[in-house]
C-alpha cells in the first residue's frame, strides 16, 4: 500500500472512532395495539454489561440516546415500561443510523410488594434511635420491660440503666429532666405502647454551654412520646386482690401529662403482694447529697438481705404518692419540682449461720434465728430552675429530704434477744452553678451547700427471756457541708485549652454515740466534732481534634483539718499540700470504635470517723470502732482503659474495661472474734492492697431472627491485708461471672422467650486457708399468645448455691399467670412460686468467714388485677 | 305582652343556637372533594428525614408516591389514609365527631405535587399559613452521573446516581422498577429511585413500602392563589421562621380591652430543600 493511501486509511479510521464516541440512538417505542409509550426506559449497556447510557420516551414514545466514548463493536439496548414485557436488542455499533424502535407487549405487572420495617436501630452521629416497635412485644407491661431488650443496654434489679456497662447520667423525657435522676418512676409506669423511639446520648454532654468542650464518658438516656399521646393524660389505674398465706391487695394509679411546655408526672401506690416503692424515688444518677456520718452506722439489715427480689421473701405494706411537675419558661429555661413520700413496711424471717474463724484457726459457730420487722418513711422535696443556653447555664437546685426508720428484730439464739433500732435523718442541699461562655472563654462558678442532721440515732437490745434491757447504744450526728468552685479557661487556637478550677471545700461534722448499760453506767461513749477544709487548684490541659481529646490535671490540695476528741480533749491536726495527678485520652476510631485510656494518682485523706476511737455497737453482739485515731491517708495510684465498639447497622454492641489500683494506707482493718461478740476496728498500721478487674459485655440483635444475644463477663483480682485475732491475714480474692442472655420473638410475635444463664464463683485464700464458693443462675420467661389481647405467661427461676458439691440444694421458682385486654381494660391472674417453695438458701464468704442465709419465702400465691389504661 | 314575646324569642334563638352548636360533632360532615387526575396501580411510600439545623432536630415525614398512567401524585401519607378511611366508607355519611376522630389519628396534609407526564409539567399545591398555593413549572432534565455502586433498598437492587440540582448535590439509587419517577421532584433515571438524600443528610428520602392497590387521586378542590416557586418559597420561608408576623390585621388575635395581644416569635421546625 503506498504511503498516502496508508495515511488516508489511518484517517478514515480516525473520523470512524470519533463518530463512535458521539453516537445518538433515536428511535419510538409503541405498544402492539400501535400506541405511543411514554416514560419507557431505554438502558444502553457495553460489551461488558455496564450502563453506559439511558434515556426516557417522551409523550410520543420518542427516545433519544447519546452515546459517549465507545470502541466496543456492538452494544446493548433494553426497553422496559410498566405492565409491558421487556424488550433487548443487541446492535452492532456500526449499523446504528436508522431508528431503532420498540414495539413492547402487555404483561402483568411484575413489581414484588416491600414492607420495611422501620430500621430497629438508627444511628445520627452520637445519637442512637432505638425504634420502640421492633423491640416491643405485646406482653410488656412497661417500657422498662422494653428498655431491658434493647442491645447495648442493661437494667439492674433496681431499675438503675447502663448503656455499654457505664450508668447512664441523665434520663430525659422529650429531652427534659423531669425527675431528677428517679426515673425508675417513669421506666416503670410508662407504658411502652406510648413510646414511639428510645434515644441514647453517647458521651452526653448536659449544658449547652460546654458543648464541644468537655464531654462525658456516660450516656444519656431520652424517651420520645408518640404524636398522639402528647396534650392529654395518659396512665393506668389497677386495682388487685389475692391470696397466699393472707390476703394480698393492690392498687394503683398513674398519669402523665406531656406537653412541649409543660410535663407532670403522678402516682399514688399502694400494696402487700411483695413490692416496695422505694426504688421508684431513688436517685439513680449522681448525686450531691452528703449525710451525716452517723447515718448509716445501723444497717437496716443487720442479720443479711437476700440476693433474690425483695418480693420473694418480704411481707410488706408499702405506699407512695409522688408528684413530678416541669414548666418551661422559654426555650432555654424551665422551672421543675417534685414532691414524693413513701411507705414501706416489711417483715421477714431468716437464719444465718456464721462461721468465724478465731484463734489457732479454730471456728466459733454463731446461729441466729431471726424475724425482722422495718418501718420506713421517706420524703423528698425538690424545686429547681435550670437556663441551658450555649451561652449561659444556671442551675439553681433546692433539695431536702427526711427518712425515719422505726425497725424490730427478733433474735433467737442462746438468749433470746429483742433490737430495735430508731432513726430520724434529715438532709438539705442546696446547688447553684452559672457557666459562661465568652467567644473562647469560660467562666464557672459553683456553690454547693448541704446541711444533714441525724438528731435519734440508736438501738434498744433487750434480753426477752429475762424481760430485762441490756443496753442502748445512739449514734447521733450533725453535718454541715460547702463547695465553692469557679473555673476559667481559655481556648489556645482550635484545638487546645487551657484552664484552672479553684475549689473551696469545708465540712463540719459533730458526732455522739453512747453505749448505756442496764445497770445505768455509760461507758463506751464517744464525743467528738471538727473541720475539713479542703483548698483546690487545679491546672488542666485539653487537647481536642476530631479523634483524639488529650485531658491532663494536676490538683494541688491543701488539707486543714481539726478535729476535737472532746472527751479525751485530745486534737487531731492536719495542715499539708497533697498533689495528685490524672491524665486521660480518649480515642474516636472510625467505625466507632471508641477508647479511653486514664491514668493517675489521687489521695484520700481522712474524715472524722478515723478520730471515733471507743466501741459502738451496731448490733446486740457487733461492734465497731470507727478510726484508728489517727487522721488516715490513702493513696490510690490507678489505671483504666475503656473499649466501646458500636454499629447500630448490624445492631452490635461490644465494651471492655479493665482496672487496676495500687492502694497504700496507715490504717488496717482488723476483727476480733469471741463467742459473746465480734469486733471491727482499725489501727494504726502502713498497708498495701490492690485490685484489677476486667469486665466485658457484648450484645448483638439480629433483625431477621428477632433476637437479641448478650453476653458479659467479668474477672475481678484483689489483695489486701487485714488483722484478726491480733494476726497479719494477706487475703488473695478471685471472682469470676460469667452471664449470657437471649430474647426471642417468633411465629409473628406470638412467642417470646428470654432465657437468662449466670454463674459465678469466689476463690478466696487467707495465709493458709483457701474457700471457694460458686453459684448457678438461670431463669427463662416465656409469654404465649394465642390469640390477639390474651397472653400466657411463665417465669422459672433456679439458683444453685455450689454446683461443684452438690445439686441436690437448689432454689426453684416457677410464677405463670394469664391476661386479657379488652378495649381499654386488661384482666390479669398471677400465680407466683408455684413450687410452694418454702426456703432460700445461699452461702456468702467475706474475710475468714463464712455466712450461711436462709429466708422464709413467701408462699403460693394467687393474684387477680383489672388494670384500665387511658 | 310584646316584651315577653321578644324575650321568649330571643331565649328561643338562643337556645336553638345552643343547641346548634352542641350538636356540630354529630352533623354530617362536609368533606371537601378531591379533582382526581389518574389512577394509579403502583404506590411507594417514603421516609422522609429532615434536619432543622437552626433548631438542630431531626424529624421524619411519611410520604407516598401514586404513580398513573398519566400522572403521578407525590404527598402526605396521612392524607393518603384518611382518603382511604373515606373511600372505605363509600356513600356512609360520616359526623364531624366521626371525621374529627380520623383527622386525629391521620394528622393529614394537603399539599402535594402532581406531574402531568404528557406534558412534562408540575405542579405544586401548597399552605401558608392560612391560605393556599399553586405553582406551575417544567419537570427539570435532571442531568445524572451514574455510578457502579449498588446496594439493597426496599428489596430491590438499586444502583446510585449523583447530580445537582436546585442548590444542593444528591446522591439518589434507582432500582430496576421502569418508572422514572421518585420522591418530591426527582425523577428522569432509568428506574423508580428508591432513595434520594442531599450531601449534606438535611433532606433523606427512602422507600419503605412498595404496593399495588387500584386508587384515585387527585388534588383536594380548594381556592388555590396562583403564584411562581420563587414567590411561593420565599413565603413559606418568612412564615416558617417568623410565622409571628403573619397575625395581623384580623388575624391579629386581641387582649380583652382590645389591644394587640403580642405573639412571641417562634421558628417552626423547617429546612429548604430548594436553595435557588
Amino acid at each position: 500500500m503506498k504511503k498516502y493511501e496508508i495515511i488516508i486509511l489511518l484517517l478514515l479510521l480516525h473520523i470512524h472512532i470519533q463518530c463512535i464516541a458521539q453516537l445518538n440512538i433515536v428511535g419510538s417505542v409503541i405498544s402492539i395495539d400501535g400506541e405511543c409509550i411514554m416514560g419507557a426506559s431505554i438502558k444502553v449497556y457495553d460489551a461488558q454489561q455496564a450502563l453506559m447510557a439511558y434515556a426516557i420516551s417522551n409523550a410520543k414514545g420518542r427516545y433519544l440516546v447519546t452515546l459517549n466514548d465507545t470502541t466496543d463493536s456492538y452494544i446493548t439496548i433494553t426497553c422496559s415500561s410498566l405492565g409491558h414485557k421487556n424488550a433487548t436488542r443487541k446492535i452492532h455499533t456500526d449499523s446504528i443510523s436508522q431508528s431503532i424502535d420498540f414495539i413492547l407487549h402487555q404483561s402483568d405487572i411484575e413489581i414484588k410488594e416491600v414492607v420495611v420495617k422501620a430500621p430497629a436501630i438508627r444511628t445520627i452521629g452520637d445519637t442512637i434511635q432505638y425504634n420502640v416497635g421492633s423491640f416491643m412485644s405485646s406482653t410488656d407491661r412497661n417500657i422498662e420491660d422494653v428498655i431491658k431488650r434493647l442491645p447495648g443496654i442493661q437494667v439492674e434489679e433496681n431499675g438503675q440503666i447502663f448503656y455499654n456497662g457505664e450508668s447512664i447520667n441523665k434520663f430525659y423525657i422529650e429531652d427534659l429532666d423531669l425527675l431528677g435522676g428517679r426515673y425508675t418512676i417513669a421506666t416503670r409506669n410508662i407504658s411502652p405502647k406510648d413510646i414511639a423511639s428510645i434515644s441514647i446520648y453517647e458521651n452526653h454532654q448536659s449544658k449547652q454551654v460546654l458543648k464541644e468542650i468537655t464531654t462525658s464518658d456516660k450516656a444519656a438516656l431520652n424517651l420520645k412520646l408518640k404524636d398522639n399521646k402528647k396534650l392529654k393524660p395518659i396512665g393506668y389505674a389497677q386495682i388487685g386482690g389475692g391470696y397466699g398465706d393472707e390476703i394480698n391487695w393492690l392498687a394503683e394509679l398513674f398519669g402523665m401529662i406531656i406537653s412541649p411546655t409543660n410535663q407532670t408526672i403522678a402516682t399514688v401506690k399502694g400494696n402487700n403482694s411483695g413490692n416496695s416503692y422505694i426504688p421508684e424515688t431513688q436517685i439513680l444518677t449522681s448525686t450531691n447529697t452528703h449525710n451525716t456520718i452517723s447515718e448509716d452506722i445501723f444497717t437496716q439489715y443487720p442479720f443479711g438481705e437476700a440476693s433474690i427480689p425483695d418480693n420473694r421473701y418480704l411481707r410488706n405494706q408499702s405506699a407512695t404518692t409522688t408528684l413530678n411537675t416541669l414548666f418551661k419558661v422559654n426555650k432555654n429555661s424551665s422551672i421543675s419540682a417534685y414532691i414524693d413520700y413513701t411507705y414501706d413496711a416489711n417483715h421477714y424471717n431468716n437464719n444465718v449461720i456464721t462461721r468465724y474463724i478465731s484463734d489457732n484457726n479454730n471456728t466459733i459457730q454463731v446461729i441466729e434465728n431471726n424475724h425482722s420487722q422495718l418501718k420506713n418513711h421517706i420524703a423528698n422535696i425538690r424545686v429547681k430552675y435550670e437556663n441551658n443556653s450555649n451561652k449561659l447555664y444556671v442551675l439553681e437546685e433546692l433539695k431536702i429530704n427526711g427518712k425515719i426508720n422505726d425497725n424490730l428484730y427478733n433474735v433467737a439464739n442462746n438468749t433470746n434477744i429483742k433490737q430495735s433500732l430508731n432513726t430520724n435523718n434529715y438532709n438539705i442541699t442546696n446547688d447553684f452553678t452559672t457557666i459562661i461562655r465568652n467567644n473562647n472563654n469560660l467562666y464557672e462558678i459553683k456553690s454547693l451547700v448541704c446541711f444533714s442532721n441525724t438528731p435519734r440515732n440508736y438501738i434498744d437490745v433487750t434480753n426477752t427471756n429475762k424481760e430485762e434491757f441490756v443496753f442502748r447504744q445512739t449514734a447521733e450526728g450533725l453535718a454541715f457541708y460547702t463547695k465553692e468552685s469557679t473555673s476559667f479557661s481559655w481556648l489556645l487556637g482550635h484545638n487546645s485549652q487551657l484552664g484552672s478550677d479553684i475549689t473551696f471545700e469545708a465540712r463540719y461534722d459533730e458526732f455522739y454515740s453512747k453505749h448505756f448499760q442496764s445497770d445505768n453506767i455509760s461507758n463506751n461513749e464517744n464525743r467528738n466534732k471538727g473541720y475539713k477544709i479542703i483548698t483546690s487548684i487545679v491546672p488542666f490541659y485539653q487537647f481536642k481534634n476530631e479523634h483524639i481529646t488529650w485531658r491532663t490535671e494536676i490538683p494541688v490540695r491543701m488539707y486543714n483539718i481539726g478535729y476535737e476528741d472532746i472527751l479525751n480533749s485530745s486534737d487531731y491536726i492536719l495542715n499539708k499540700p497533697f498533689i495528685d495527678v490524672r491524665s486521660s485520652i480518649n480515642f474516636n476510631f472510625w467505625g466507632h470504635i471508641k477508647s479511653v485510656f486514664t491514668i493517675g494518682r489521687e489521695h484520700n485523706i481522712g474524715d472524722i470517723d478515723n478520730i471515733i476511737i471507743n466501741p459502738i455497737n451496731t448490733t446486740y453482739r457487733q461492734q465497731i470502732v470507727m478510726g484508728a485515731g489517727i487522721i488516715g491517708e490513702r493513696v490510690n495510684n490507678y489505671t483504666s482503659f475503656t473499649a466501646t465498639y458500636r454499629n447500630s447497622l448490624s445492631g452490635f454492641f461490644g465494651s471492655l474495661r479493665a482496672m487496676y489500683n495500687i492502694i497504700k494506707s496507715n490504717t488496717i482493718s482488723s476483727s476480733y472474734i469471741s463467742s459473746q461478740n465480734s469486733t471491727y476496728s482499725s489501727i494504726n498500721t502502713s498497708n498495701k492492697g490492690s485490685n484489677a478487674s476486667i469486665i466485658l459485655n457484648i450484645s448483638k440483635n439480629k433483625r431477621s431472627w428477632n433476637t437479641t444475644f448478650s453476653l458479659s463477663g467479668s474477672a475481678i483480682y484483689l489483695r489486701r491485708q487485714t488483722y484478726r485475732q491480733n494476726e497479719m491475714l494477706n487475703i488473695k480474692s478471685q471472682i469470676y461471672s460469667i452471664a449470657a442472655d437471649i430474647y426471642s420473638t417468633f411465629w409473628e410475635d406470638r412467642i417470646s422467650a428470654n432465657i437468662n444463664c449466670r454463674y459465678g464463683t469466689s476463690i478466696q485464700y487467707a495465709n493458709e486457708m483457701n474457700t471457694i464458693i460458686d453459684e448457678l443462675t438461670m431463669s427463662c420467661n416465656i409469654t404465649l399468645s394465642p390469640i390477639k389481647n390474651w397472653d400466657i405467661f411463665g417465669k422459672l427461676y433456679f439458683n444453685l448455691p455450689e454446683p461443684s458439691i452438690s445439686t441436690m440444694l437448689n432454689n426453684t421458682f416457677i410464677d405463670c399467670g394469664t391476661r386479657y385486654k379488652f378495649n381499654k381494660i386488661t384482666f390479669e391472674l398471677t400465680g407466683s412460686n408455684l413450687t410452694n417453695k418454702h426456703i432460700y438458701t445461699y452461702t456468702q464468704i467475706s474475710n475468714y468467714d463464712q455466712y450461711i442465709y436462709s429466708f422464709s419465702l413467701r408462699p403460693i400465691e394467687i393474684l387477680f388485677s383489672v388494670r384500665y389504661d387511658f | 305582652m310584646r316584651k315577653l314575646v321578644i324575650i321568649a324569642v330571643i331565649f328561643t334563638t338562643i337556645s336553638s343556637y345552643a343547641q346548634n352548636w352542641g350538636n356540630f360533632g354529630k352533623q354530617q360532615a362536609s368533606i371537601t372533594p378531591n379533582v382526581i387526575v389518574d389512577n394509579s396501580e403502583l404506590q411507594c411510600l417514603y421516609q422522609h428525614t429532615v434536619y432543622d439545623t437552626i433548631l438542630a432536630e431531626h424529624k421524619d415525614f411519611y410520604e407516598i408516591l401514586e404513580i398513573g398512567k398519566y400522572y403521578s401524585k407525590y404527598g402526605n401519607y396521612g392524607s393518603y389514609q384518611l382518603d382511604s378511611a373515606l373511600n372505605e366508607l363509600g356513600d356512609t355519611p360520616i359526623t364531624n365527631d366521626d371525621f374529627k376522630i380520623l383527622a386525629n389519628k391521620y394528622d393529614p396534609s394537603w399539599e402535594c405535587i402532581i406531574k402531568n407526564i404528557q406534558t412534562e409539567s408540575l405542579k405544586v399545591y401548597g399552605k401558608i399559613f392560612t391560605d393556599r398555593y399553586v405553582y406551575e413549572e417544567e419537570i427539570e432534565n435532571i442531568k445524572w452521573d451514574l455510578h457502579k455502586e449498588h446496594q439493597i433498598i426496599c428489596g430491590y437492587e438499586c444502583y446510585k446516581a449523583t447530580t445537582t440540582f436546585r442548590g444542593r448535590e444528591w446522591i439518589a439509587w434507582y432500582s430496576d422498577i421502569p418508572l422514572s419517577n421518585g420522591p418530591w421532584k426527582f425523577g428522569n433515571l432509568p428506574g423508580l429511585i428508591l432513595k434520594v438524600e442531599d450531601s449534606k443528610q438535611e433532606h433523606v428520602f427512602t422507600a419503605i413500602m412498595i404496593k399495588r392497590d387500584q386508587t384515585d387521586f387527585g388534588y383536594k378542590k380548594f381556592q388555590y392563589f396562583k403564584t411562581t416557586r420563587q414567590k411561593y418559597n420565599e413565603s413559606l420561608i418568612e412564615y416558617m421562621n417568623e410565622s409571628h408576623k403573619f397575625f395581623t390585621g384580623d388575624l391579629q388575635p386581641r387582649n380583652v380591652d382590645g389591644s394587640p395581644l403580642k405573639i412571641q416569635k417562634r421558628k417552626r421546625f423547617f429546612n429548604s430543600i430548594e436553595l435557588e
